[in-house]
Order: structure tokens, then C-alpha cells, then sequence
């Protein structure tokens, strides 16, 4: 059992959320698709931090949220979600829980993009674009917050 | 002398003096000669803020507050590489050559500095790219079940085949 109660497996059948920071470099204009950026992991890394959120109500995703762009000292501008099910049919994708402490309780990775940025040729970064598209395609609508 | 041209199609784009570009014009061989000689008529007076569609001028005012925004390395506070002045150089150059009558972008960053821009349609319907300092373009494309990706560099003008995955997309999606 993790720090959070929540079983070590994550399940298909579960949700994750990706939290966006105040800015609007990963979300289209109306109707708030999320483009891929939202979905591209940090430079250097091949994985990417979600949150599990499985039956939790806005108001609790979005305080889940705040606490984790705070880390990085920033707002929360919105999520989006995702079926693990979903994720783990996109190539060779994994989805696998992460909470070393009691300060990342629900936090999970999304693992097994295909590589790391910057992609020096023959490196192809489209490949890691098309796998972060797909993740965009699969994801629900934006959820936004409103920022004070 | 366009003016002349009948008009017989819905029109793709409403707007100054390239409004007479039809689905038809745009696709077809005599169409895309025309449409190459619009074009050359447009980016001579152009080069210009004042020229550009309200649309256009927006993208390239969200580049340039993205390109400013990220011009320090760890924008993202995770590591990310800054943009660099090239960088945002080619991104609107990529923008101004982009002939009317084609939907516009929404810019964004990625973690390597290189700027993106999206075009997204009905579900399913994506299109996606980068752009680096060295005019590398990285794309990916998918309608439906049909994906391509790959790799093109941006010399004066918009490799062919990505202007055709862009013009996939309705200018007023």
C-alpha cells in the first residue's frame, strides 16, 4: 500500500490527470483541447508525472493540482484526463505509480517514451511528437481553473 | 485581373485581396500557380504587421510573448532549454509563409527550445510540428486511422507535403 492508501498497481480502469500551469502554451483556444506540449516530458527524461485521480470530485483534483504546481512555484491554469487503459495502448506506454514520500501522495509516471529531448538527429523527435499527440488525442477536454 | 476570375466555389477565406482562393484553386495545378503568384504579390508588399489577417497577427504576437517568455533556460523549472532568436526567427518566417487561406496555428514551446505549432480539427484530426534553430522541422500528422510522421527543413517555403497535411484543416475549425 502506498503513502496515499492507494494500491501499488495502478489499474486500467483508472484516471489520471495531467495539471497544466497558468499558461496557455498547452491548450488550443476553444473548445480547450489540450495540445500535445501538456503530454511532453521534461527535457532529458522519458517520463512524465501524472496524477491518479480515480472518483475524485473537481474541487479535490483541482486542490491536488495547486499542490503540485506549487512545488514549481507556479498556478494551476487547468487538467486534463486520461484512461490509463488508453495510455497503456499507445505504444509501448506504461503507467506506474510513484509517491517516494507523503508530499507526492497519488503521484505516477507515465513511462516508455521513445526518447529523450533534445532529440539530436538521427534521433526523430516527430516520433515522440506522434506518441505525445496520441496522449493529447486520448485525453479529455480541459479543465480550467479560474485564476484569481 | 483576379478580380475577372469567377467564382464559383464557396470561398476558403474571406479576406483582402486573396479571397478568391477556392477549394478548387487551391488543390488544383492552375490553382496553385495562382496561387503561388498571389502569394509572391503578397509577402513583396508584405513583410508587413499591417498586412496580415487579425488571425496572423495574433499567432505571431503569441510567438513572440512565447519566445520572450522562454528566452531563459528552465522556463519550465524542470530543465528546459530557452528559445533561441533563430528559433523564433524561423517560426515566423514559417508563419509568413503560410499562404492566406490556410488555418492558423496555436504556438507553443517545447522543452528543447523548439517552438510548436498545432492545428486541431474534428476528433481524430491533428497535426502537430516543431521548429528548431537550424530550420529542422519535426511533424506529426493523423486523420482518423492514417498517421505520418517525419522530418522536413524549412528553406524559403513550406516543404509541399506539410502545406498539404495544413490545408487538411477548415480555416474557420
Amino acid at each position: 500500500m502506498l503513502p496515499s492508501g492507494l494500491p501499488e498497481e495502478v489499474g486500467d480502469d483508472e484516471i489520471v490527470a495531467r495539471f497544466a500551469r497558468h499558461d496557455s502554451k498547452y491548450i488550443k483556444r476553444p473548445p480547450y483541447r489540450p495540445k500535445y506540449g501538456l503530454f511532453i516530458p521534461p527535457k532529458d527524461s522519458t517520463v512524465l508525472s501524472v496524477s491518479r485521480v480515480s472518483g475524485k470530485s473537481d474541487a479535490v483534483i483541482r486542490e491536488v493540482g495547486e499542490h503540485v504546481v506549487s512545488e514549481a512555484g507556479d498556478k494551476l491554469y487547468g487538467w486534463a484526463t486520461l484512461r490509463v487503459k488508453a495510455v497503456r495502448s499507445i505504444r509501448s506506454l506504461g503507467v506506474v505509480s510513484d509517491e517516494p514520500d507523503d508530499q507526492h501522495h497519488f503521484h505516477t509516471h507515465i513511462t516508455g517514451f521513445p526518447l529523450k529531448l533534445p532529440a539530436v538527429p538521427p534521433m526523430e523527435k516527430s516520433e515522440l511528437i506522434q506518441v505525445c499527440e496520441d496522449l493529447a488525442e486520448a485525453a479529455s477536454d480541459m479543465v480550467l481553473v479560474e485564476v484569481k | 485581373m483576379q478580380a475577372t476570375l469567377p467564382v464559383t466555389h464557396p470561398l476558403r477565406g474571406q479576406r483582402g485581396p486573396d479571397h478568391l482562393l477556392t477549394d478548387e484553386l487551391v488543390h488544383s495545378a492552375e490553382g496553385k500557380a495562382v496561387n503561388r503568384a498571389s502569394e509572391q504579390q503578397r509577402q513583396m508588399r508584405n513583410g508587413s504587421y499591417w498586412f496580415d489577417p487579425i488571425e496572423r497577427r495574433e499567432v505571431k504576437a503569441s510567438l513572440r510573448v512565447l519566445g520572450r517568455d522562454c528566452a531563459q533556460a528552465d522556463w519550465d523549472g524542470e530543465g528546459a532549454a530557452p528559445v533561441l532568436p533563430l528559433t523564433l526567427e524561423h517560426a515566423i518566417r514559417f508563419i509568413d509563409a503560410l499562404p492566406m487561406g490556410y488555418a492558423e496555428p496555436d504556438p507553443g514551446v517545447d522543452p528543447d527550445g523548439e517552438i510548436s505549432l498545432s492545428w486541431i480539427g474534428t476528433k481524430g484530426h491533428r497535426l502537430a510540428l516543431s521548429i528548431g534553430p537550424t530550420g529542422r522541422i519535426s511533424y506529426a500528422h493523423r486523420i482518423g486511422p492514417r498517421r505520418r510522421n517525419g522530418t522536413e527543413w524549412f528553406g524559403d517555403a513550406i516543404p509541399e507535403e506539410l502545406l498539404e497535411s495544413i490545408g487538411t484543416f477548415p480555416i474557420f475549425g
